[in-house]
């Protein structure tokens, strides 16, 4: 009668399936080995691809595909249940194969590009990046500059991606380029494939703030047939924009959130200090504040996967969802630091030997830095509300600057 | 999961909307400063069977659960309209249901023959020190009642206050006690005070009222067993409401900034606005879907105490937030008391510190993820110090 946010039975047996699995595959002892914290996940590419292929193989990575390519054909719900879990578990799952890579092969593949791609994703034996962003064109994508010249039946590419996750070691890349010159912005965009080995394309690992690269991938007349092209050419920039707005209710920041919240709970309450910590009202008050943001983030999210699940246009609060839970995230690691005092300061990467051990003991100030990109990528949060605004309170859009 | 929009509940929404526009924007005023109850709405209302959803038909309520009446509450909210739903009949109305042997007084609140008001209820939650300021005395064959119960909604107005005391029963303590007083005893006085809302607050002196046994509501000290409850759905209603309130005023404004020209261009197409809105419109849907899940859960039978006092402690603040953003967008125009706006700004601010301000009820939720601590009691509990 009344809405009901829970996941169904079927989602929290899934859950659990999940964590199952994450729990004896992130095991300390297999985790603290093998770091490299010049990986956003923490942890080396070996262990991050035996991983994904185990993660495949039960059947999780694919849950939400159709059958067809190998996939679990369950609702949008299983693969956020999924990357809930994933993200809390700090597991390099978070697929951007999957994520990000899937529904616009869904969408555009050729049968051919279908069956190479889908099911080797679904497996876990590939990973894809995607690499729409330049240097020069970040929010404005229509500005984008790379160029792929006709070259008898295929195209040659040239040109600087960059802000790419997991460059470094991806087996392709989705990339978009300008295949006819001299037209408006928005018009003349292809959608690429391309192989990570191709001639001519190389990767630089440029260090974040948080250590973790983010690649930067630069063409330098990589050559490419015809097969390379993703759906119609010319047509990259309506494809990119429903691309963009297939993405779901990104369920796995509010795996980050739950994690951060227990972890700042679990640090609060073995505290000992003169006084308790957990005894101070306005610490209370806080924590009682931000778990009720948590809850909010987490009905938020869930509102634009079930409108995904029952095929309406979720883009409006796909969008508030991101907003709402990217700076959640960044109150809540705030929120950590500030109460963790000095310990707050301590910081260590989540993996390898040097890795923190316990709460509070490196990982808040690992937050505190990790948290702040949130809000700027996968569209910053100015362009979100913009949308919010404009296709959600349907206020108009902005003269037109001459 | 499922967040499909009941049928029934958008008809619940627009018969309550009709209702409300047959009234007309012209009687906003009388709203804020209404006489008893707005009462020619408020009977349409109670007859129609608006109001008594959430109680059983067996009782004499319209049936269905929270998930509906909260939905009547947030239509109400988006006119601004004050009625005593949230007090008068959801507080009332529950605890007479949740006591047994009140099914005359449940029966004749539910069909309007009389009328309720919850008296003196802030405060008395678990974990709260409160002192009762009412205290009942046993006197013979009865009851001798005296004290003072600040912001009493429709106080001056209701047949009968449902009044939470503490009874003086020789050593032992049971706890608090629900007396139903009726309005017309000899000894009791009430004061109107004026508040920013409409809901005709009193002060009620209680000065050696005398009630005989039968106006004590279930046994001495059995507040405590349901009043959990209750409190959760009180909450919810106030919350959604809110809700109402806030939704109002975003449409409103986003509407006035989409028309309104300066620079040759609407505001609303400006950046500032937009974003502003933006914020507007999540604290909008974020407290909305509050009040939806608690309600649900309600009517689901599951434990709803801290989840209702969560959706209320966001709703205040993200309804009060909304409010903010759409005066602001609205500029001077919106300050005039011939709009609308500020009827949904001053709505909200009254229903914030009903039922626990924002700190307290964060001190409930604090209660539940960190051991015990003090916790912060209701600003409507003790009056101020002078």
């Amino acid at each position: 009668m009344t809405p009901d946010f829970r996941f169904s039975a079927e989602v929290e047996a899934f859950r659990d399936e999940v964590r199952t699995f994450l729990n004896e595959e992130m095991a300390p002892a297999d985790t603290v080995a093998g770091g490299d914290d010049g990986d956003l996940t923490g942890l080396g590419e070996e262990f991050e691809r035996r991983l994904l292929r185990r993660a495949g193989a039960r059947g999780f990575l694919g849950v939400s595909l159709p059958t067809k390519w190998g996939g679990g054909g369950r609702p949008a719900s299983f693969q956020a249940a999924f990357n809930l879990e994933v993200a809390a578990h700090d597991a390099p799952l978070i697929d951007t194969a999957v994520t990000l890579a899937a529904q616009p092969l869904l969408a555009w593949g050729s049968p051919q590009q279908q069956a190479f791609f889908l099911p080797r994703i679904v497996a876990g034996e590939l990973m894809v990046c995607i690499a729409y962003t330049e240097p020069h064109a970040g929010s404005d994508l229509g500005s984008l500059s790379m160029v792929a010249e006709t070259d008898g039946d295929g195209f040659v590419l040239s040109g600087v991606k960059s802000l790419v996750t997991a460059a470094h070691k991806a087996d392709w890349c989705l990339t978009i380029a300008r295949t006819r010159p001299g037209v408006p912005p928005r018009e003349g965009l292809t959608m690429f494939l391309l192989d990570m080995e191709a001639e001519g394309l190389s990767v630089r690992r440029r260090p974040t703030m948080n250590r973790w690269t983010l690649g930067e991938i630069t063409c330098d007349g990589v050559k490419v047939g015809p097969d390379a092209v993703l759906g119609e050419e010319n047509e990259g920039w309506r494809q990119l924009a429903a691309a963009v707005a297939t993405e779901g209710g990104g369920m796995f920041h509010i795996g980050f959130a739950r994690h951060l919240f227990d972890t700042l709970v679990s640090y609060i309450t073995s505290t000992q200090g003169d006084v308790s910590l957990s005894q101070d009202p306005i610490l209370r008050d806080r924590i009682a504040s931000l778990h009720g943001e948590v809850d909010v983030a987490e009905r938020l999210a869930k509102r634009a996967i079930w409108m995904q699940e029952e095929g309406q246009d979720n883009m409006v609060f796909a969008a508030m969802a991101k907003v709402y839970a990217t700076e959640l995230l960044q109150r809540l690691a705030l929120a950590a630091t500030d109460i963790a005092g000095v310990d707050g300061t301590l910081y260590r990467p989540l993996f390898g030997p040097a890795s923190s051990t316990s709460s509070g003991d490196g990982r808040f100030a690992w937050e505190y830095l990790e948290r702040v990109h949130g809000t700027i990528g996968g569209g910053t949060n100015e362009i979100k509300r913009t949308l919010i605004a404009q296709a959600g309170l349907g206020l108009p859009r902005p003269p037109r600057v001459a | 999961m499922d967040l499909s929009p009941p049928q029934r509940q958008q008809e619940l929404r627009d018969g309550v909307a009709a209702l409300l526009a047959s009234y007309g924007p012209s009687d906003r005023e009388g709203r804020v400063s209404s006489e008893p109850g707005y009462p020619q709405l408020w009977s349409e209302l109670v007859s129609g069977g608006w109001v008594t959803l959430g109680f059983p038909q067996a009782a004499g309520g319209a049936g269905g659960g929270v998930g509906d009446l909260v939905v009547v509450a947030e239509t109400l909210g988006g006119d601004a309209v004050p009625t005593p739903l949230p007090g008068g009949i959801v507080l009332c109305g529950q605890a007479l249901l949740a006591t047994p042997g009140e099914g005359d007084r449940l029966r004749a609140l539910l069909t309007g023959e009389r009328t309720f008001t919850p008296c003196n209820w802030e405060g008395f939650e678990e974990g709260s020190e409160r002192q009762s300021t009412v205290v009942a005395t046993e006197i013979g064959n009865g009851w001798r009642v005296d004290g003072l119960a600040r912001f009493v909604p429709y106080g001056a107005d209701a047949d009968e206050l449902l009044v939470m005391v503490d009874v003086r029963d020789g050593g032992t303590q049971p706890g608090p006690t629900l007396f139903a007083v009726p309005g017309s005893s000899s000894g009791l006085t009430t004061q109107l005070v004026p508040t920013v809302g409409g809901d005709r607050y009193c002060h009620v002196t209680f000065s050696g009222v005398e009630v005989d046994a039968s106006h004590v509501v279930g046994q001495p000290g059995q507040a405590t067993q349901w009043l959990p409850l209750v409190l959760a759905i009180g909450r919810v209603m106030l919350a959604a409401e809110m809700v109402g309130a806030a939704a109002a005023a975003l449409s409103h404004a986003s509407r006035w900034a989409a028309t309104r020209l300066q620079f040759n261009a609407p505001i609303g197409s400006l950046q500032a606005v937009q974003h502003r809105l933006a914020d507007a419109y999540i604290d909008v849907v974020t407290a909305q879907d509050s009040v939806y899940d608690a309600a649900g859960i309600i009517d689901r039978g599951d434990e709803a105490r801290l989840v209702a006092a969560a959706a209320k402690a966001h709703c205040s603040d993200a309804c009060r937030r909304v409010t903010a953003a759409a005066h602001q967008v609205c500029g001077g125009e919106g300050i005039y008391a011939d709009q609308p706006l500020h009827l949904w700004h001053r709505r909200i601010a009254a229903l914030v510190p009903v039922l626990g301000t924002v700190r307290s009820l964060r001190a409930i939720v604090a209660g539940s993820i960190l051991p015990a601590g003090g916790s912060a009691p209701s600003l409507l509990a003790e009056p101020p110090a002078r």
